[in-house]
């Protein structure tokens, strides 16, 4: 009798225990906390870039969310505690940072935001049992089935380049320089000049660079020499500033075409002379809220407002993947990674109408992601004196 | 020929800036023996000492660029006191584990004080001026002929001055110098002083060369090593200026004719071919002693 009276007594802490992990249910429709993990840079050099805005895009459209009580997953609502591990942008801090999480229990992941580090976890997203929604334009890691992007692969970046190049003809002559450490647009490289050269147009330089470096004036000599009439920068922000910076020093005054995403602040704050900024343009997907709040988008405003001055370089991407998530969240059975995994699998791109600043497009059967991608373009944007960055109105035949 | 006179030219801005962080290590490591990895750290200190007077406090360029200056000087002999004069005779190894110790905490120091969102300088002159068919700014211009001005006046302080007859005493031979009344505490003090103004000097000057970011010190820092360890035991001062301008010239024609992304692999491969070919450096020792400065 005495041995039956341990046994349920053993038995009722265990259920008291289990009961505990479970998040401690409350009794009036109030769901365990969904703890979701970040993987973004804290500190390096991209952290102020990147990380900052991104993180900050994110606990806004969390924060509002908890202030309702929570997203509501199969009727209760249940609170978002959201850490970010700091991966600094890095393969190594990532796969580290990415382990940490994991050990941490997590299931639930946003990031990595940068192309290396997101190369660099695919492995261990591919061993988790994790449901990740990354931000990054490199090619691999949504090729797991837990694997999901809210922004356009990296070939987007090129068919927005070759999409305007087709509408340019005045444009014959094209320089490219890479950052070689960039290892999406590194991968990218051949597409685009295939692209470039099935148009009829000529190559005249195709560089590299290594990130870090500052002085680009021999390869930019070597593209005034040869005559460019258009320069393809695809460099990080402070590498696009100064790759801009010694081409007009030098005497290059050909139109020249970014990558980067550089914000309306970036811009003012690594280009001291804004004149030089006359003909330069931006093929990126739309990042940061610049060029929607030069359009009057009432959501961007809110968003401004929501951010205050942690808006930055990916707040409009970060507040679409919030949401993108949230919305995964509240059509889903459970918050177990595998009913996640499920609901953005079955996510309508109508059911986001209106709450994203990025324009998702339906595929055909009204789905947000195929494969685990959405059909979302990038844009090409122009710079204008005392606006910023403007979104250039895409044509037909892009 | 256009394009490689315009070439040359981009090197040789791009040497001013190598020769003026190698001058710096340079008096430290033939004085103190000291391979102060944190120097490249000393230089972005100076670029940001530059951005906080001129750019956040509204001071006049030259006036932060003073400061710069001064500011890292007294920088160094901190260092100095602190931390290397207390690891004088322990070996090299501790020395270079210290500096290096020391440079990542300088670069967290100026990330957490300044951010790692890159910043600029505005230049105090614009402009670009036409030498004949090459272009170059008017103020890589300025920075050119600062560099040739510092290079003089260190030159001078080494080689003509009564500091410098000390200074050389205790590079030759430390226990002799110490010995014929040479303070050699002293000295070692002011001579990182120097070394840590040049780097100053450098980063304030730089600074308005292009965005900067706490990390901006690590490859001029390393083309200054390559240069030290390419000079040799016996070069004197001049060699650290030539060594700068050859290795931003290999680098730069590299760039310009073979790849852009085989910069530094270049640099690299030339480095370690030319060690095997020479392994004392390009200047021998006259003599068994020491014989640096």
């Amino acid at each position: 009798m005495q041995r039956m009276h341990r046994i349920v007594a053993v038995l009722g802490v265990a259920a008291l225990a289990a009961a505990g992990c479970a998040g401690g249910e409350g009794s009036d429709g109030e769901g365990s906390v969904i703890r979701i993990a970040g993987l973004m840079p804290l500190t390096g050099p991209t952290a102020d870039t990147y990380g900052a805005s991104m993180v900050a895009s994110i606990e806004a459209a969390f924060d509002d969310v908890n202030a309702e009580g929570g997203v509501e997953v199969a009727g209760e609502r249940h609170p978002i505690e959201f850490r970010v591990f700091d991966d600094q942008c890095k393969p190594e801090a990532s796969q580290s940072a990415a382990q940490s999480a994991l050990d941490e229990d997590y299931e639930i992941f946003i990031g990595p935001i940068c192309s290396g580090a997101a190369s660099a976890v695919q492995p261990t997203m591919a061993r988790s049992e994790a449901f990740w929604a990354i931000s990054v334009a490199v090619d691999g890691p949504t090729q797991l089935p837990n694997v999901f992007r809210t922004m356009p692969r990296i070939g987007a970046y090129t068919d927005a380049t070759v999409g305007w190049l087709a509408e340019h003809p005045e444009f014959q002559r094209i320089a490219i320089i890479t950052d070689q450490n960039h290892t999406g647009l590194v991968a990218a490289t051949d597409g685009l000049v295939e692209g470039i050269e099935g148009l009829g147009r000529e190559i005249v330089a195709n560089q590299q660079y290594q990130s870090g470096d500052t002085d680009f004036r021999a390869p930019v000599t070597e593209v005034i020499a040869a005559d460019a009439d258009l320069y393809l920068q695809r460099a990080y922000p402070a590498e696009a500033a100064l790759l801009l910076q010694q081409t007009r020093e030098l005497g290059g005054r050909m139109p020249v075409m970014w990558n980067a995403g550089l914000t309306n602040d970036n811009v003012e704050s690594l280009v001291p002379d804004l004149s030089l900024m006359d003909g330069v343009y931006q093929a990126a997907p739309l990042f940061s809220l610049d060029t929607f709040l030069a359009d009057g988008d009432p959501l961007a405003e809110e968003v401004a407002e929501s951010v205050g001055d942690r808006a930055g370089t990916y707040t409009a991407q970060g507040h679409d993947l919030a949401t993108i998530v949230l919305a995964a969240l509240s059509r889903s059975e459970d918050t177990t990674p595998e009913a996640v995994q499920a609901a953005m699998t079955d996510l309508q791109a109508s059911e986001l109408e209106g709450r994203t600043l990025n324009d998702y497009r339906p595929f055909d059967d009204g789905r947000l992601f195929r494969e685990r991608e959405v059909g979302l373009q990038a844009a090409v944007a122009s710079w204008e004196q005392g606006t910023g960055w403007v979104a250039v109105p895409a044509g037909p035949s892009s | 020929m256009d394009v490689l006179l315009q070439q040359i030219t981009n090197a040789l801005v791009l040497g001013g800036a190598y020769v003026l962080v190698a001058l710096g290590l340079f008096l430290i490591f033939s004085v103190l023996d000291i391979p102060n990895f944190a120097h490249g750290e000393m230089f972005a200190a100076g670029a940001y000492i530059q951005f906080l007077f001129s750019v956040q406090i509204g001071l006049p360029f030259v006036v932060g660029l003073i400061l710069a200056i001064t500011i890292t000087a007294g920088l160094g002999v901190v260092l100095e006191r602190l931390v290397f004069r207390r690891l004088q005779g322990v070996g090299l190894f501790p020395v270079l584990i210290a500096s290096l110790a020391l440079g990542i905490v300088l670069q967290q120091v100026i990330a957490l004080i300044w951010g790692t969102s890159p910043v600029t300088v505005p230049p105090p002159v614009e402009g670009v001026t036409a030498l004949g068919p090459v272009l170059i700014s008017n103020y890589r211009l300025l920075v050119v002929a600062v560099v040739l001005v510092a290079a003089a006046g260190t030159a001078w302080l080494v080689y003509r001055s009564a500091f410098g007859k000390q200074l050389r005493a205790l590079a030759q031979n430390r226990p002799l110098a110490e010995l014929s009344g040479v303070r050699v505490a002293r000295v070692g003090t002011l001579t990182f002083a120097i070394g840590s103004a040049l780097a100053g000097l450098a980063g304030g000057l730089l600074a308005a060369a292009g965005p900067m970011n706490p990390y901006m010190g690590f490859h001029p820092m390393l083309v200054a090593f390559v240069v030290l360890v390419v000079m040799g035991a016996g070069g004197r001062l001049s060699a650290a200026v030539t060594g700068g301008l050859t290795v931003a010239i290999v680098e730069t024609l590299t760039a310009g004719y073979v790849s852009n992304a085989l910069r530094l692999a270049v640099v690299f491969v030339a480095l370690v071919a030319f060690l095997v070919w020479r392994p004392e450096g390009a200047i021998r020792q006259a003599s068994a002693e020491r014989a640096r400065l």
